[in-house]
């Protein structure tokens, strides 16, 4: 059962991310994108991440759903979609790339001594209360950090954005 | 039980397919999009970690990443407001301003 749902979502989340990658205009790569993270949300409750599959969907794709069009909206269309995206050989250098890359990572995991997974965690490893005790005992100053750094974002996009 | 190294696998197919969009988009919110698919592929690997190793402290990392990652989202797109208003055009090769 685990394995048919992960090779589902896994494929739905690499086609997905095909389109994000290849679609010649923004508004389909958005929808890609949403549709690319909501199966990696799936793969997150596959592996006990079930609180973190919830972030996922409501955070991570809802501002790409929500924030991503409205800047679309905001940008003039014509020119919003490059013109200049027919580069043939770039196209070609930037796959040739991108394979020797995804080559590089594969012989890392299968040569990496990456440990088998001694035994499986039990459901409640992910929900939000061994989670939390985590987060706010070991990681305290990464959490507090990124408050700090989500709020001066919020004050660094309304300053450019504004006038 | 799916071993953990397809998991990886999935995340180095979703980051290198990031990777190679920066590398040829020249439309700037092709390139943030494609930005955004690399960190979730990174997100993946932490959550897959933590499973394999057995502790949530992956989980907790790839919870900070997410929510930085949102944070870029909101500023990276408000740079993107903001130089299309000044320089009407999106194209990564008309961004000169910090090159010489």
């Amino acid at each position: 059962m685990e394995s048919v749902v992960f090779y589902f979502f896994s494929g739905v989340s690499i086609v997905t991310a095909l389109m994000v990658v290849a679609s010649p205009r923004p508004i389909y790569a958005v929808f890609a994108l949403v549709g690319c993270f909501v199966s990696v949300a799936a793969l997150y409750g596959v592996l006990g991440a079930t609180f973190l599959a919830a972030v996922q969907i409501i955070v991570y794709a809802g501002v790409v759903a929500v924030v991503f069009p409205i800047v679309l909206v905001l940008l003039d269309s014509s020119r919003a979609s490059s013109s200049r995206e027919d580069h043939g050989v770039l196209r070609w250098v930037a796959t040739l790339a991108g394979l020797i890359l995804f080559g590089l990572l594969a012989t890392a995991v299968f040569d990496g001594g990456v440990t088998p997974s001694p035994s499986p965690i039990e459901p409640l490893r992910g929900s939000i209360v061994a989670l939390s005790r985590v987060l706010l005992n070991d990681f305290a100053v990464p959490f507090l950090g990124a408050a700090v750094v989500v709020f001066s974002a919020l004050v660094g996009a309304a300053w450019l954005a504004r006038r | 039980m799916v071993p953990v190294q397809h998991y990886l696998i999935v995340s180095a197919l979703l980051f290198s397919m990031g990777a190679t969009g920066v590398f040829f988009h020249r439309n700037l919110l092709s390139i943030f999009l494609c930005v955004e698919l690399m960190l979730n592929a990174v997100n993946l690997t932490f959550v897959a970690y933590s499973r394999s190793a057995g502790n949530l402290e992956g989980q907790a990392l790839a919870l900070v990443v997410i929510v930085v990652a949102t944070a870029e989202a909101l500023v990276g797109l408000g740079i993107l407001v903001a130089v299309h208003r000044g320089r009407a055009s999106l194209d990564v090769d008309d961004q000169n301003l910090l090159r010489y």
